[in-house]
């Protein structure tokens, strides 16, 4: 009985793990192929690794002959930055509409929402123009100001302060702290959970964007991880294997910060208020 | 509940006054921009800055850094400032570009991209800028006519020259024998040919015929049989004409029934380049002087252990035995908003007298020494057998080629290309009829070229 | 705030009133950087796309034609249009409910007790995060439509004529849509099982007795207790549905002949590819209403399935 139940866990287990790995099938193909050769891209019968002559020089060729790092460098710059600062106005204004309050914040924060749903391919036009006019284009801070405020961030950590306990901050005023301090000194600790978990979600998102910088950019060195492959794509059509090696390097930034914080991750989003 | 929405539409109200005000400052410093840029242009001996917008295939070349250094020293009070764009990209570039009032004061096209920028009203006639740069519209480019109302909008680069290149070794491993050097092939000689060459069972898949996804592959055969009749006389779609079907069937025959090119579906998946024929996997290939100059001359680029021979460019039955040609012009322009036509024009001028010959194209401005241009071209091609003779014959020297139009260029050409495109490949996947999708490319781009012509 | 002022002494709470009026003014003080953002990148944008369906607008001479609705009523006559709103809903049919089922369906996989649990979820998070770009360059080459690994499996399985996938006007846009779903679905996965998790145990062992079967048990007591979650996600994922955009604008550029052009890539075309950005404009705001009616279906549906404890 006790044997028939831990060998049903173990194929439940088993089956579940399969059901996983199924679903990582194309990623799975990626890894693989970005280490053959270019002939053996569709080979039959498949092999998953040719162990013994795996093909390092997709990646080399990469690293040193193609302008992927410049490419790594701009889109961590733009990416932390542009995160940084989302959060930090993520973090005054939800304080201000969740916990703050003041005369019309709840009107104008619904007319905040409202605008969350306007499809932002419209808006790149004013945008280019706005940047136009200040001299910012072809820079990267033409990236980085569309993300800084973001509405569906700010929503969230209102979430978080609806519920903050008014007991700790007011405790906080009598030991002689001032609005501003309380904020910094018993808020923002408290709050550090949902915002590793907003941090991270607008890190996987900025990193994904590829028609900002496909219209404000005009300079190549400019160029961010995905219209840098985008543009690799088109430049070196049917190498696969490249192509691949290249989509691997791409992600691995992301899943290095991933795994890194995933157990917090995760963690955050369990405990706090961001499943909304 | 009243009160909240009182509020609501206060507040809306407010917003909207200063976007109104955000508006209106916007537009006083864009005047004023312009009319600052004006009266410097006017100012004689100040230093001007011309953005020439281009694509990379042309601007990222060693070749055009050190046009643009001799250009430097010429004319010091000129500077340039460079804008490149992949040409894939291109279109939406220029659009944004000009749509948010983006002073660009040249840009390049083809033909389908500038008579776009025509027709959208883009461009300047530039007519009078031409005299003061002492160029004569009307004779310095050979039989060159003016692009509208009489007027002259662009500034020709060069004319396509096409012809049929293919590959030595894929005719010699089929035991076939190589095209005439002066006698072209029919269409249908072409698609026989490329059913024997073609060898779908070796280590890589051989096509006989290599083809790109550009609209005269499919429908170039028929431009030749109806002398480019791409619009009927009343301005409207003419792509339903029996040539163009005729066309179309044509490579229906050679892709889908002797399966001697590429599937459309692989095709547009694998992102085939243009300069994917260089691999060495296809036999034949139409193709202009670009694919000479971009890659039979760069072997370091583009390694190979073939001979390639170029042949003239094929045609239909009827027009056996004739030389002919697709003809298409690449030009510049000046935008209308650009305060330095002057400026700009003495850029293309320079661009067509003393970098053109360098990209490997014969430039139709015909002030420039272009004697070198077949000697050092035929001396690049030696390795592949081909002699002065073949080369001043096909890309440019011989008089007598018939030139018909390459792409629809008078109405909505820019509608007309992608709408195409998009739509035919439906023929070819056998989920439609090829009067099917014809029909449908007809009925779009007509509506399209209605929309144009109302505004 | 009232309980703590009922207690509190009359001399702290005149300095309570003061307090909650400096909390209101430092409010603004905080809110006043993301206001003057809004203003400044979300709203000012949008009402200039606003009054660009209104004008003929051409920046290159400074002019501005007022054309009242023309626009619209050319988007409402235009085949094109409704083509794409089509396109929506059918991408929408689609990737929405396969979304959340795939969601819901993976959290409480995640929810049983298993061995390397961790690494299970791992996998189904890591297509969420990996770059978009990326994911797609590699779908393009596994949808290979001769060569590609997923035919040559079906051909190996004996099916003579797999599908073409990208350019059958049949296949393209269901695929964008799973190919959507199966980038979107981690993020769904992680929040179901948040709430899953938040799930006492109590309730289960209380229907345990009544002899609810597992069924039974997921219908009456977890779905109720997730109910919020889902909500949160299915508006999450309609708009993620109305705005979806790589794939067409990366894998199919909106064709074959159409087939994949939704409202969104129609409007980019629209307005960089044939310079009508007052057009698209229009299409915008429609889209955006669109949106708006959606959501507040939902909103208002809610009452008959959404539970809050």
């Amino acid at each position: 009985m006790l044997m028939s139940q831990n060998v049903r866990y173990t194929i439940r287990s088993v089956i579940f793990l399969l059901i996983g790995l199924v679903f990582i099938t194309p990623l799975l193909w990626m890894v693989s192929t970005s280490l053959k050769f270019e002939n053996q891209v569709f080979e039959r019968p498949f092999v998953f690794i040719h162990w013994g002559q795996i093909n390092w020089d997709n990646y080399r060729q990469i690293l040193t002959e193609t302008a992927f790092p410049a490419w790594l460098w701009n889109s961590v710059f733009v990416v932390l930055i542009s995160v940084v600062l989302r959060l930090l106005l993520s973090a005054l204004g939800g304080y201000a509409f969740g916990f703050l309050k003041f005369r019309y914040s709840d009107t104008i924060f619904f007319f905040f929402l409202m605008t969350m749903f306007i499809p932002y391919q419209l808006t790149l036009l004013p945008q280019f123009i706005s940047f136009r006019f200040i001299g910012l284009l072809d820079t990267h801070w033409a990236l980085i100001i569309p993300n800084i405020v973001d509405i569906l961030s700010i929503f969230l950590m209102r979430q978080f302060f609806l519920s903050f306990p008014k007991e700790l901050v007011h405790a906080a005023y009598m030991e002689g702290s001032g609005i501003f301090r309380s904020f910094i000194k018993v808020a923002l600790p408290l709050a550090r959970t949902p915002l590793l978990t907003l941090g991270l979600l607008s890190f996987f998102m900025i990193w994904d964007q590829y028609y900002q910088p496909l219209i404000f950019l005009h300079s190549k060195e400019m160029y961010t991880i995905p219209i840098g492959l985008q543009s690799f794509q088109t430049q070196f059509g049917k190498q696969y294997a490249l192509q691949m090696a290249l989509a691997c390097l791409a992600i691995i930034p992301v899943l290095g910060v991933f795994l890194a914080l995933q157990k917090q991750f995760i963690e955050s989003i369990v405990s706090s208020g961001l499943k909304g | 509940m009243i009160k909240k929405w009182g509020l609501l539409a206060v507040a809306a109200m407010l917003l909207f006054t200063l976007a109104a005000c955000g508006g209106k400052g916007n537009n006083s410093v864009n005047s004023d921009a312009s009319s600052q840029a004006s009266s410097s242009a006017a100012a004689s001996g100040e230093t001007v800055t011309l953005k020439f917008l281009n694509i990379s295939e042309y601007m990222d070349s060693v070749e055009f850094k050190a046009f643009l250094d001799r250009f430097q020293v010429k004319y010091p009070n000129i500077k340039v400032d460079p804008i490149s764009v992949p040409h894939e990209q291109y279109i939406n570039k220029r659009n944004i570009m000009l749509a948010s009032g983006e002073q660009v004061d040249l840009l390049w096209g083809n033909g389908v991209e500038q008579f776009d920028a025509i027709n959208k009203g883009f461009l300047m006639a530039i007519d009078e800028a031409a005299k003061e740069v002492d160029v004569d519209m009307t004779k310095d480019f050979g039989d060159f006519k003016p692009d509208k109302d009489g007027k002259y909008y662009r500034f020709p680069i060069q004319q396509n020259n096409w012809m049929l290149y293919y590959n030595k070794k894929v005719f010699d491993d089929a035991k076939v024998p190589y095209p005439d050097e002066k006698v072209p092939m029919t269409w249908d000689e072409v698609a026989e040919v490329a059913q024997k060459i073609t060898n779908l069972n070796g280590k890589e898949k051989v096509y006989g015929m290599f083809y790109n996804n550009w609209g005269m592959y499919f429908y170039g055969y028929g431009s030749q049989l109806n002398n480019g009749k791409f619009y009927t006389d009343d301005g409207k779609v003419n792509i339903n004409a029996p040539e163009f079907v005729r066309s179309l069937e044509w490579m229906n025959d050679v892709m889908n029934v002797k399966k001697a090119a590429m599937p459309i579906a692989e095709f547009i998946q694998n992102n085939t380049d243009f300069l994917s024929y260089w691999n060495g996997n296809y036999g034949m290939v139409v193709g202009a002087q670009w694919y000479a100059q971009l890659a039979a001359t760069k072997k370091d680029k583009f390694p190979r252990d073939w001979k390639t021979g170029i042949a003239p460019m094929p045609v239909p039955s009827e027009m056996a035995g004739k030389h002919m040609n697709w003809s298409s012009i690449d030009s510049l322009a000046v935008p209308k908003n650009s305060t330095h036509a002057k400026e700009a024009l003495i850029l293309a001028k320079e661009y067509v007298s003393d970098y053109t010959l360098s990209t490997g194209a014969l430039p139709m401005y015909t002030k420039v020494a272009k004697d070198n241009y077949f000697e050092e071209l035929a001396s690049a091609l030696k390795d592949d057998d081909i002699t002065l003779e073949q080369v001043t014959y096909l890309f440019g020297g011989d008089p007598a080629v018939i030139n018909v139009e390459e792409k629809p260029v008078l109405g909505a050409p820019q509608e007309y290309e992608s709408t195409f495109l998009d739509i035919i490949s439906q023929y070819y996947t056998g989920a439609k009829k090829v009067d099917e999708v014809l029909n449908e490319v007809k009925v779009k781009v007509d509506a399209a070229i209605e929309e144009q012509q109302k505004n | 705030m009232a309980t703590i002022l009922k207690n509190m002494p009359e001399r702290k709470l005149s300095r309570a009133y003061s307090l909650e009026r400096l909390e209101r003014r430092a409010g603004l003080m905080f809110a006043l950087p993301v206001i003057v953002g809004f203003l400044l990148f979300v709203l000012i944008p949008m009402i200039c796309v606003f009054l660009l369906s209104l004008y003929k607008v051409d920046l290159m001479s400074n002019t501005f034609e007022f054309k009242r609705f023309e626009y619209y009523d050319k988007m409402l006559h235009d085949p094109d249009f409704w083509k794409s709103v089509r396109n929506t809903l059918y991408y929408m049919v689609i990737y929405v409910p396969l979304t959340l089922a795939l969601g819901l369906g993976m959290a409480l996989i995640l929810n049983t007790k298993m061995r390397a649990r961790g690494l299970v979820r791992t996998f189904f998070i890591i297509p969420y995060i990996t770059t978009y770009v990326a994911t797609l360059v590699v779908w393009n080459v596994f949808l290979h439509p001769t060569e590609g690994p997923v035919n040559s499996l079906l051909v190996s399985l004996g099916i003579a004529n797999p599908p073409q996938y990208m350019v059958d006007t049949d296949w393209a846009l269901p695929m964008l849509a799973l190919i959507g779903a199966w980038k979107d679905v981690g993020y769904h996965c992680i929040l179901f099982l948040a709430a899953l998790q938040g799930v006492s145990k109590d309730y289960y062992e209380a229907s345990s007795i009544d002899g609810a079967g597992r069924f039974q048990r997921f219908k009456h007591i977890t779905f109720p207790l997730i109910s919020p979650t889902s909500f949160f996600l299915l508006l999450i994922t309609i708009i993620g549905g109305l705005q979806a955009f790589y794939q067409m604008a990366l894998l199919t550029k909106g064709g074959p002949a159409f087939s994949t052009t939704t409202m969104t890539y129609h409007i980019y075309r629209s307005a960089f590819e044939y310079y009508n950005f007052s057009y698209a404009s229009a299409v915008g705001m429609f889209l955006f209403l669109l949106t708006l009616v959606l959501i507040a279906i939902n909103w208002f549906g809610q009452k008959k399935w959404v539970f809050y404890q």
